[in-house]
C-alpha cells in the first residue's frame, strides 16, 4: 500500500516534470509484482489492483507510443493525471486478499481481466491522443490514436472470447444477460462504430477524435459505473 | 419500376453509411436496454430460458428494446453479407490480397457469433437440481445423473477452497459414463452440461447441481476464433502499412 501510494505522488508531481511519471511507473510496477507474488496469482481481482494495473499499462503503452512518435508537454500532463486519478482511487479501495472461490481460480479468467485492463489502458491512451489532437490539428497524433483504439479493440474483443469461455466452463453458458455484459457489448459495439465510421469522410479527423474521447467515458462506467451503480455478475 | 426499387435496397446494404447509421441505432437500443435491465423485474428469467421463449412471454415495456436490437441485427446481417460480397468481387484482383480478405474474415467470425446466439436462444436449455449423496435425477433424453460423492476442501477458518462431486451417467438401468464435477470443470455427456454450482458441507454434504444444453456454443467458440484470427491479420498489415 506504501508503495501504490508513493506512485501516486510521483504521479502527481509527473503532470509537472514528465521523467517523475517513469518513477511512478517503476514503484508501482514493483508493488503489482510484491502482491503477486505473495497472492502467488495475477494480482487483478478488485478495483484496488485493477485500477494500479491500469495505471501501470498507461504508462507502459506510452513508451512504445513514444517510440513511434515526440509527443506533446500536454501529452505527458494527460497521462500523468489520468494516472494520479486511477491510483488516488485504487488507493481509496481495499486490496482484495481472502482466497479466490475457486470458480476465479483459473488461467481463463486471468487473461480475460488482464486483456480487459490492457484494452483499457489503450482506450486510456487513445482518448489522451484524441484530445492532443483535437488541440494540435496534428493528424499524425490522430493515426496513433486510431492504431491505438485498433489494437485496444483487437484485445477487447480477444478478452470477450476467453470472457465467454470462461463463463461456459464456469457457469454453463457463454452469455449471461446483466448490466455489465449488456455494457460490454455496447462498449464493443462503439469502437466497432468507431472503427468503420472513421472510413467515412464525414467522420474523418475531428468527428471520430471526438468518438475516440468519449468511447473511453463509456469504458470508465462499464468497468466502474456498473460495478457501483448496479447489480451485476461482475463485481469490478 | 421493380428494377429501380431493387437497386435502391441493394444501395442501401452495399452502404458504409448503411453500417453507421446501424450501428448507431443499435447503440442507441443497448443504452435504453442497459437502463430498463436493472429495474424491470421481466428480466429476472431471461437467463433461464432461451432468448426467444422469454421474448414471447415478456411484456413489451421490457423487451421493446431487445426487438428493436433484433430487428437492427438483421439489417446489419445484410449489410454486412453485401458488403464483404461486394468488397471481395470489386477487390479480387488488387495487390493486397490479405488487406481485402482480412476485413471479410472478421465479419465472417462476426455473423457466426450471431449464428451462435441465434442457435442458443432458440433451443438452449438450463435447469438446477439439489443433490445429496446419493441422489439421482432424470435428465432430458432418459438419462438418469447420480452424484455419488461430494467432497469439500476447506480452509482452518472453515472458508470451502475448493469441491468436486462424482457422477454417474445411467441409461436403461446401466452405467454408461462415471465422471466428475468442479469449479470451472463441468461434466459433459450427450450434447449436456452438469455443472457444480454450490455444495455445503455441514449438517449433511449437499450440492447444487445446474444441467444445461448450450447449442451455440461451438458456432460462438468457432466465430470468436475466426473473428480473432482475421483482426490479427488485419492490425499487423494496418500497422505495418503505416510504418
Amino acid at each position: 500500500m506504501i508503495a501504490a501510494a508513493v506512485s501516486f505522488f510521483f504521479y502527481l508531481f509527473g503532470t509537472m516534470w514528465r521523467p517523475l511519471i517513469y518513477v511512478g511507473f517503476a514503484v508501482q510496477t514493483g508493488y503489482l509484482i510484491y502482491r503477486g507474488v505473495n497472492l502467488g496469482r495475477i494480482p487483478l481481482v478488485g478495483v484496488h489492483d485493477t485500477l494500479n494495473f491500469l495505471s501501470a499499462s498507461l504508462v507502459a503503452f506510452s513508451l512504445g507510443i513514444q517510440s513511434a512518435r515526440k509527443l506533446s508537454r500536454e501529452f505527458y500532463v494527460m497521462l500523468a493525471g489520468m494516472c494520479t486519478l486511477f491510483t488516488a482511487f485504487a488507493l481509496l479501495q481495499k486490496p482484495y486478499a481472502t482466497p479466490l472461490p475457486p470458480v476465479l481460480n483459473t488461467y481463463w479468467f486471468e487473461l480475460h481481466v488482464a486483456m480487459s485492463f490492457l484494452s483499457y489502458a489503450l482506450f486510456g491512451l487513445a482518448a489522451i491522443l484524441g484530445i492532443s489532437y483535437l488541440k494540435n490539428g496534428d493528424a499524425a497524433i490522430e493515426r496513433l490514436q486510431y492504431k491505438s483504439i485498433f489494437v485496444g479493440y483487437s484485445l477487447f474483443s480477444l478478452s470477450m472470447i476467453l470472457g465467454g469461455i470462461w463463463a461456459f466452463l464456469a457457469w454453463g453458458t457463454y452469455w449471461l444477460w446483466t448490466p455489465k455484459e449488456l455494457w460490454t457489448s455496447l462498449l464493443w459495439l462503439f469502437y466497432g462504430l468507431y472503427l468503420h465510421a472513421r472510413l467515412r469522410p464525414w467522420w474523418s479527423g475531428r468527428p471520430a477524435a471526438v468518438l475516440g474521447v468519449v468511447g473511453f467515458v463509456v469504458v470508465l462506467f462499464t468497468y466502474l459505473g456498473v460495478g457501483l451503480l448496479m447489480k451485476s455478475s461482475h463485481a469490478f | 419500376m421493380v428494377k429501380n426499387i431493387g437497386n435502391k435496397v441493394l444501395g442501401f446494404f452495399l452502404s458504409l453509411k448503411t453500417t453507421v447509421v446501424l450501428m448507431l441505432g443499435l447503440l442507441m437500443f443497448f443504452v435504453a436496454g442497459a437502463l430498463i435491465m436493472p429495474v424491470h423485474s421481466a428480466f429476472e428469467s431471461i437467463t433461464w430460458v432461451p432468448l426467444f421463449e422469454w421474448l414471447s412471454e415478456a411484456p413489451l415495456s421490457a423487451s421493446w428494446w431487445l426487438l428493436g436490437s433484433l430487428a437492427l441485427l438483421v439489417a446489419l446481417v445484410l449489410n454486412t453479407l453485401a458488403c464483404s460480397i461486394d468488397s471481395l468481387i470489386k477487390k479480387r484482383s488488387g495487390r493486397q490480397w490479405l488487406l481485402v480478405i482480412a476485413p471479410q474474415i472478421i465479419h465472417i467470425g462476426f455473423l457466426l457469433m450471431l449464428v451462435g446466439h441465434l442457435v442458443s436462444g432458440l433451443s438452449g436449455y438450463k435447469e438446477m437440481f439439489p443433490f445429496q449423496e446419493g441422489t439421482m435425477v432424470r435428465m432430458p433424453g432418459n438419462i438418469i445423473l447420480k452424484v455419488s460423492q461430494i467432497d469439500v476442501t476447506l480452509t482452518k477458518e472453515g472458508y470451502p477452497i475448493d469441491w468436486r462431486a462424482a457422477v454417474d451417467y445411467i441409461d436403461n438401468g446401466k452405467l454408461v459414463k462415471s465422471d466428475y464435477m468442479a469449479p470451472n470443470r463441468p461434466s459433459f455427456f450427450r450434447g449436456y452440461g452438469a455443472y457444480l454450482k454450490q455444495v455445503r458441507p455441514y449438517p449433511i454434504k449437499a450440492a447444487l447441481v445446474e444441467i444445461t444444453r448450450e447449442p451455440g456454443a461451438p458456432w460462438a467458440l468457432g466465430g470468436g476464433v475466426v473473428f480473432m484470427i482475421g483482426t490479427i491479420v488485419l492490425v499487423g498489415l494496418k500497422m505495418s502499412r503505416e510504418q
